[in-house]
C-alpha cells in the first residue's frame, strides 16, 4: 500500500464461537483517528467480533491487521507489541477486583513501561483526573458506583495512551448524564491523542453524536449489510432491517 | 415485539374486564362446581347436546375448576360455550377454555364458541394447541456425567488441555527466572498467609487427633501381643511417612485448592482474565505462579508442623493407654526415625502442593462464565485435588519402599 495503512483491517474474517459461525467473509477497515461503530441487533456477533479484534478468540479463518501488521498469525512477541498499542473497555468494566484503582491503572504501566514508581503514581492520578475520578486512587472497584467503575475502566483502557481504544457498550446501564460525560470524554481523548476508537453500541443518540463511520452487522446475513457515515446509512437505505433499527428508538411525538 | 403483544393482551383483558355484562337468567341447570369466590361453571345436558355456562369472576391465582369433574360421565357430541354472566376474567379463562377445546378434540366432540366474545376466542387461540408441542430442552444434558465433580466432556481433549496448562505454567516459570522482578511477591505473600498461618489450627488439630487415634488403635492391638512399646514405631513411622503430608494436603486441597479455583473462576466471570490478556499480561504469570509458589513454599513447612502435632497426639494417647513413659517414647522415636522418613514426607508434600495448585488453578480457568460455574469450579477443584493426592500417595509409598527411602 502506498499511503499509510489503515489502523485496523479485517480481511475475509470468519468468526464465531465453538462450532457456530456468526460472521462470514467479513472485510472492513478503520482509518487512523476515526470513531468507528459496530452496530446491529442483539446476537448478531458484535461482541464476538470485538473479542476477535482484541485477540481473545481466534478466527476460523481470515486475518486481522493493525497498522499493516498481521495480528492473527504472528509470534507472541509481535502480538504483545500490538497489544500494547490498544486499550479495551469491557462491557462489565472488568476491573481487577483484588486491586484498588491505582493498582488497576498501574499494572499495565508496570508491565509495559519503565517509568519509576513515583512517576507511575503521578500518571495514575493524572489518568483518574482525566475521567473525573481524582482522589479515588485507594478505592476498590466494589466501593464504586456503576458509572464510576465504567469511568475507572476507561481510565485503565487509556492508561498506556493507546493508539486504538475498543469500547464494548461503554454507556450501557448508565444514566443519560453520565453517559453523555463518557461520550464527551471519548471525543476529548480522540482530539487530544488522535486515537482511533472502535465502539460497539446500539444507542442511536450516541451513534449519531460520535460516529464517523459504522458497519451494520446482521445475524441472518452473517456479515455487514450497511457501511458508511451514520446519517448516510440511516437515510439512504431502504433495507427494512436498517430502517427498523434506526426508527425503533426515535421518540414517538 | 413480544412486549407489544403483551401490552395488547393486557388491554384486551382490561377492556373485557370493565365491560359490563347484563346478567341473564339461567335455565334450571345443575351446579357442578363452585370453587373460588364467585366463579360459576354450570353444565346443562340435553340429549347429547351440552351447554356450558361460564360466569362470575375468573382469577388465575384462585383454584381452577377441574374440567373432567365438571363434565362428569355424560356422553355428548356437541358442546356450546356461553359466557353471558361473565363479570371479570384474566388469562385463566382462555386457558381453561383452551384445555376444554383440547379435551373435546381428543373425543371428537364439537366445541362451539360462537357465543363467546371475540376477544376471548382470540386469546384462546394463542395458547399452544397441546402441551406436547412445547418441547423440553437441555434436561437430558444435566444428567449425563458419570463422574460427578469431574465431568469429562471428552477425555482426549481434557488431557490435552491439562498438559497444555502444565506446559504453559512451566514455560511461564522459566520466563520468570529470567525476569524475577516481574514476579508478584505481594500476591504470593497473601496466598502464603492463607495456606500457612490461617490453616495452622485446623491442620494441627486434625494431625493431633489422627496421631492420637492411630496410637489408640495400635495400642489395643499391640497390647494383646505384649508389644506395647512398638506403638512408638507405629505412630512415628505412619505420621512421618504418610499421615502428616496426607492430612496437610487434604486440608489444603479443601481450603486453598478450592479458594484458588473460586478466585480464578470469579475473575473469569467478571471478565478480569480477559482484561489481563488484552493488557498483554499472561494470566498464568499473574494468577497461577504466585499461588503455586506460595503452596510449594508453605506445604513442606505445614507438613513438618503436622508431623510434630501428630507425634504429640500419639504420645499423649500412648501415655494414657500403654505402659510407655514420655522419655521412652522420645528415645525410641529418635533412634527409629531417620532423615529419610522425614524427607519422604517433605518430598510427598511438595508433590501434593503441585497437584493441589494445578488442580485448583486449572479448574478455575476451566470454569463456565456463570456464577454457578464458580461453585462448580471450587467443588471440582477439591474433588480433583483429593483424588490426585490419594492416588499419588498410593504410588509414592511403594516406590519409596523399593528405593529404600
Amino acid at each position: 500500500m502506498e499511503s499509510t495503512p489503515p489502523a485496523i483491517e479485517s480481511d475475509r474474517l470468519h468468526c464465531g464461537y465453538e462450532n457456530v459461525v456468526l460472521l462470514k467473509d467479513l472485510s472492513f477497515s478503520v482509518t487512523s483517528g476515526e470513531v468507528f461503530f459496530i452496530i446491529g441487533q442483539n446476537g448478531c456477533g458484535k461482541s464476538t467480533l470485538l473479542r476477535h479484534l482484541v485477540g481473545l478468540q481466534e478466527p476460523f479463518s481470515g486475518t486481522i491487521r493493525y497498522f499493516g501488521a498481521n495480528f492473527t498469525d504472528c509470534e507472541p512477541s509481535g502480538r504483545l507489541e500490538l497489544l500494547k498499542r490498544f486499550g479495551v473497555l469491557f462491557q462489565n468494566d472488568a476491573l481487577w477486583s483484588s486491586m484498588d484503582l491505582s493498582q488497576n491503572l498501574a499494572l499495565p504501566m508496570e508491565e509495559h513501561t519503565n517509568i519509576t514508581p513515583g512517576m507511575r503514581a503521578k500518571m495514575v492520578s493524572f489518568k483518574l483526573e482525566q475521567v473525573g475520578l481524582k482522589g479515588y486512587e485507594t478505592y476498590f472497584p466494589r466501593e464504586l458506583s456503576g458509572g464510576m467503575r465504567k469511568r475507572a475502566a476507561l481510565a485503565r483502557a487509556i492508561a498506556l495512551d493507546p493508539e486504538i481504544i475498543f469500547l464494548d457498550e461503554p454507556t450501557v446501564g448508565l444514566d443519560p448524564v453520565t453517559a453523555r460525560r463518557i461520550n464527551e470524554l471519548i471525543l476529548r481523548i480522540r482530539e487530544q491523542l488522535g486515537t482511533t476508537i472502535v465502539i460497539v453500541s446500539h444507542i442511536l443518540s450516541h451513534i449519531f453524536a460520535l460516529a464517523d463511520r459504522l458497519i451494520f452487522l446482521d445475524r441472518k446475513q452473517q456479515g455487514v449489510i450497511a457501511e458508511g457515515a451514520p446519517r448516510q446509512v440511516a437515510n439512504s437505505n431502504d433495507d427494512p432491517r436498517i430502517t427498523e433499527f434506526f426508527h425503533q428508538q426515535l421518540p414517538s411525538k | 415485539m413480544a412486549e407489544i403483544e403483551h401490552r395488547q393482551l393486557l388491554t384486551d383483558l382490561n377492556t373485557l374486564a370493565t365491560e359490563a355484562k347484563e346478567p341473564k337468567a339461567l335455565p334450571n341447570a345443575q351446579v357442578m362446581q363452585s370453587e373460588g369466590q364467585r366463579r360459576q361453571v354450570k353444565i346443562d345436558v340435553q340429549s347429547g347436546h351440552a351447554t356450558l355456562w361460564i360466569g362470575g369472576v375468573w382469577r388465575l391465582v384462585e383454584p381452577l375448576p377441574d374440567w373432567s369433574s365438571v363434565v362428569g360421565e355424560e356422553s355428548v357430541d356437541r358442546l356450546v360455550v356461553r359466557t353471558d354472566r361473565l363479570e371479570h376474567w384474566d388469562s385463566s379463562l382462555p386457558l381453561f377454555l383452551n384445555e376444554m377445546e383440547d379435551w373435546c378434540r381428543e373425543r371428537d366432540i364439537d366445541f362451539v364458541t360462537d357465543e363467546v366474545p371475540a376477544e376471548l376466542r382470540q386469546l384462546m387461540s394463542r395458547f399452544p394447541k397441546l402441551n406436547r408441542s412445547i418441547q423440553k430442552r437441555s434436561e437430558e444434558a444435566s444428567v449425563v456425567f458419570p463422574w460427578p465433580g469431574l465431568g469429562f466432556p471428552t477425555i482426549g481433549a481434557e488431557i490435552k488441555a491439562i498438559l497444555a496448562f502444565i506446559g504453559n505454567t512451566f514455560l511461564s516459570f522459566v520466563s520468570l527466572l529470567t525476569r524475577p522482578g516481574r514476579f508478584r511477591w505481594r500476591d504470593c505473600l497473601i496466598e502464603m498467609v492463607q495456606c500457612g498461618p490461617h490453616a495452622l489450627f485446623i491442620v494441627g488439630l486434625l494431625s493431633f487427633l489422627i496421631g492420637g487415634t492411630l496410637s489408640f488403635q495400635g495400642a489395643i492391638q499391640l497390647e494383646q501381643l505384649g508389644a506395647d512399646i512398638y506403638v512408638v514405631d507405629l505412630v512415628s513411622l505412619a505420621v512421618m511417612r504418610e499421615i502428616g503430608a496426607l492430612i496437610t494436603a487434604v486440608v489444603l486441597a479443601g481450603r486453598t485448592g478450592a479458594a484458588f479455583a473460586a478466585q480464578i473462576a470469579n475473575m473469569k466471570v467478571g471478565g478480569e482474565i480477559d482484561a489481563l490478556e488484552t493488557v498483554g499480561i499472561p494470566s498464568i504469570d499473574f494468577l497461577v505462579l504466585p499461588r503455586l509458589i506460595a503452596l510449594l513454599l508453605m506445604m513442606p513447612l505445614m507438613t513438618l508442623y503436622a508431623d510434630c502435632l501428630g507425634m504429640i497426639g500419639g504420645l499423649m494417647v500412648a501415655l494414657s493407654t500403654v505402659d510407655v513413659s514420655a522419655l521412652e517414647f522420645w528415645v525410641k522415636a529418635k533412634a527409629l526415625l531417620g532423615l529419610n522418613d522425614v524427607g519422604l514426607g517433605i518430598i510427598k508434600s511438595i508433590i501434593f502442593a503441585l497437584l493441589i495448585g494445578f488442580a485448583g488453578c486449572y479448574r478455575g480457568f476451566q470454569s463456565e462464565r456463570t456464577s454457578a460455574g464458580v461453585g462448580a469450579a471450587a467443588t471440582s477443584a477439591v474433588v480433583t485435588g483429593i483424588l490426585l493426592i490419594i492416588v499419588a500417595n498410593a504410588i509414592l509409598s511403594p516406590i519409596a519402599k523399593i528405593l529404600g527411602i
